[in-house]
């Protein structure tokens, strides 16, 4: 019984969780669930205790959606984050891009949350911790700038082009597979797969694409990315890009090896290949993008995961 | 001179007058009138210039002035809908909230009362078959009943979007159906709504101000089959259609009512223009939704009608955006 999996919900009015915890009542065999009324007393909670995954509120009276995933994310970097908010904004989405690993608006039927839910813990609960904590915790990935710079610029025209912005944003793979996760969330009232950058956009609107855009910072890192950002493959180049956001220059170092995938193992647990796949997994992006690659092809086999 | 007038002085003068010094003098007397006429004629020519001047000043700044009447509505109309925007989204906000637990909890209420009746699955008696039967019904429509509620704040949220002057793709026929949603209650006692929605193309566009056009002309089809069934239990058809055409997408939106007599047909997009009743509408819709349609979309919006037949109103945008999209100011007086 130990082995359930723990998920903690959150909101700041007492009658939303009583309806989760009725609508989830089928669940309570295979999950150990916990119902917390408001962020304060959810972040107090995982300070002794570690759950695998955790659904909040956005909008909460003493600490919001967004501090309690951040304090989540911090404690247990390996937590599955989860927002289901009435208020579907532009400004909330911005603000949680990094955070969440799914958004759902309210009114959510519960088999959509059970959904979920479910199909996040498929993937994260195999996965060794060291796995876990790193594909948990990549909120953005590093962008290039020059990227951004020609985002800029276009979005400085009040006439832009949407299939401009889509082969730009399809040039950067960290921005590509960002833009796939937001516009694939249940955020957004509606039920097509996303399998192109352009349908991304398409969904999410230009206002959005631009807000998102203009929060992304460029972030320095130790090695010269600009190969990696224009990598053939998604999976590749989206794992190395993780592992160096997370392992700096150590893994630069490695990076020019032959033997990288072998080093990798060595010295992290895990290759980047298998963190390409995670990553892709977990944010939904559809295996029709996945498999329909940016520019050359994604070969699975090379993929073990 | 007149010659009356040349004979009374021959008249009246003595007759030792030299004749040649009365035809001097009666010259002298011409040319003093010939002068005179000239100057009038002069001050005739101006005075009549100078009014017509004025009037064409006046009449230009009456031009001006309704245009300016006009601009002035249009922008008050718009800030109306970015505030009506604003207090649906946030009406939307707090409706949503009870709307979740509502609906989580009549799903444990179906869950809960499937557990109860299995424990009670071999009694017969009594009032047991007819609840088992109905109490599952009775959840079912309290939970159609909140997603119709949610679906109904979707489409109100989408539809009275607040921001986004931008012009983008967009799906139109979504437009339509959630307008539809949202003008439900104009329509579902008046008329039943044909769907024929055949284009598939993402014309470049406003969405909210292409959802406001269909809204004005979906409110307006439902007053004119009013008209039309008044008194009578009769219902309306309204159809709407989209197509491609060339470089456009084309919608139409036509209805079995009333129709418009010839005598107004040329005045029906003029602003203020109305033939309802005072307080029903403001004879601005139709202005404002040419508007919208010509001058922000590079479109045209044209009608058909026959009087007792019914009428069609036909959008076209053009499926690239505005064709002097890039010449114009972002900002554009809504």
């Amino acid at each position: 019984m130990t082995d359930r999996p723990k998920i903690m919900f959150v909101d700041d009015e007492q009658r939303v969780l009583d309806g989760l915890s009725g609508s989830l009542w089928r669940c309570r065999r295979i999950w150990d669930m916990k119902f917390v009324c408001g962020g304060a007393a959810a972040v107090e909670t995982f300070r002794t205790q570690r759950f695998d995954a955790i659904v909040t509120d956005m909008r909460m009276p003493d600490v919001d959606g967004e501090a309690v995933l951040l304090a989540a994310s911090a404690y247990h970097p390996g937590t599955l984050r989860v927002i289901l908010s009435g208020q579907t904004d532009r400004e909330v989405l911005a603000r949680t891009t990094s955070v969440a690993h799914q958004f759902l608006s309210k009114p959510c039927a519960p088999d959509e949350l059970r959904e979920c839910l479910e199909r996040m813990l498929v993937i994260a609960r195999p996965m060794p911790d060291p796995m876990r904590d790193l594909v948990c915790s990549v909120g953005r990935l590093p962008v290039s700038q020059r990227s951004l710079a020609r985002l800029d610029e276009l979005f400085r025209d009040s006439d832009v082009d949407p299939a401009e912005v889509a082969r730009c944003v399809e040039a950067d793979i960290g921005l590509t597979a960002k833009l796939l996760h937001v516009a694939g969330a249940g955020f957004f009232a509606h039920r097509r797969p996303v399998t192109s950058v352009a349908a991304a956009i398409d969904i999410l609107g230009l206002d959005v694409v631009r807000t998102f855009v203009q929060s992304v910072e460029v972030e320095e890192l130790s090695e010269d990315t600009e190969s990696l950002f224009c990598d053939q493959v998604l999976l590749h180049g989206l794992g190395q890009l993780a592992m160096l956001q997370r392992f700096g220059a150590a893994y630069g170092e490695m990076m020019r090896s032959s033997e990288l995938h072998a080093l990798e193992l060595a010295r992290f647990g895990v290759t980047h290949d298998q963190v390409g796949v995670n990553l892709v997994e977990l944010w939904g992006i559809s295996p029709a993008m996945e498999g329909a690659r940016l520019k050359g092809g994604v070969d699975r086999s090379i993929c073990p995961t | 001179m007149h010659p009356l007038l040349g004979r009374q002085l021959r008249k009246w003068l003595p007759d030792g007058v030299d004749h040649r010094e009365l035809a001097r003098f009666l010259e002298a007397v011409d040319q003093a009138y010939r002068a005179a006429d000239d100057d009038r004629v002069q001050l005739e020519r101006s005075l009549s210039l100078a009014s017509e001047e004025l009037y064409e000043r006046n009449r230009r700044l009456e031009r001006e002035l309704e245009e300016r009447k006009r601009l002035e509505v249009e922008l008050q109309q718009g800030e109306k809908l970015r505030a009506v925007g604003q207090l649906a989204a946030g009406v939307a906000h707090e409706i949503n909230t009870p709307i979740q637990f509502i609906g989580d909890s009549l799903s444990f209420l179906g869950d809960a009362f499937c557990e109860i009746a299995s424990l009670f699955a071999d009694r017969d008696d009594g009032d047991f078959p007819f609840l088992r039967g109905e109490i599952p019904r009775a959840i079912g429509r309290c939970r159609d009943g909140a997603d119709r509620v949610a679906t109904i704040v979707r489409a109100l949220k989408t539809l009275a979007h607040p921001d986004g002057k931008e012009q983008e793709p967009a799906d139109v026929n979504g437009a339509i159906m959630n307008t539809l949603i949202v003008v439900a209650n104009e329509l579902k006692y008046v008329a039943d709504v044909e769907l024929a929605l055949a284009s598939t193309r993402r014309p470049r566009c406003n969405i909210g101000e292409i959802q406001q056009v269909l809204l004005n002309l979906l409110v307006n089809a439902a007053h004119a089959i009013q008209e039309r069934v008044r008194g009578t239990s009769a219902r309306g058809k309204i159809s709407v259609t989209t197509r491609d055409d060339g470089p456009d997408l084309v919608i139409s939106i036509g209805d079995d009512g009333a129709g418009i007599p010839p005598a107004i047909r040329e005045r029906i997009f003029e602003p203020f223009f109305t033939t309802k009743p005072v307080g029903k509408g403001t004879g601005q819709g139709l202005s404002i939704a040419r508007s919208l349609i010509v001058d922000r979309h590079g479109g045209q919006l044209t009608f058909e009608s026959t009087v007792g037949a019914g009428t069609t109103f036909t959008i076209r945008i053009p499926v690239a955006g505005h064709p002097s999209a890039r010449s114009r100011p972002a900002e554009v007086a809504a």
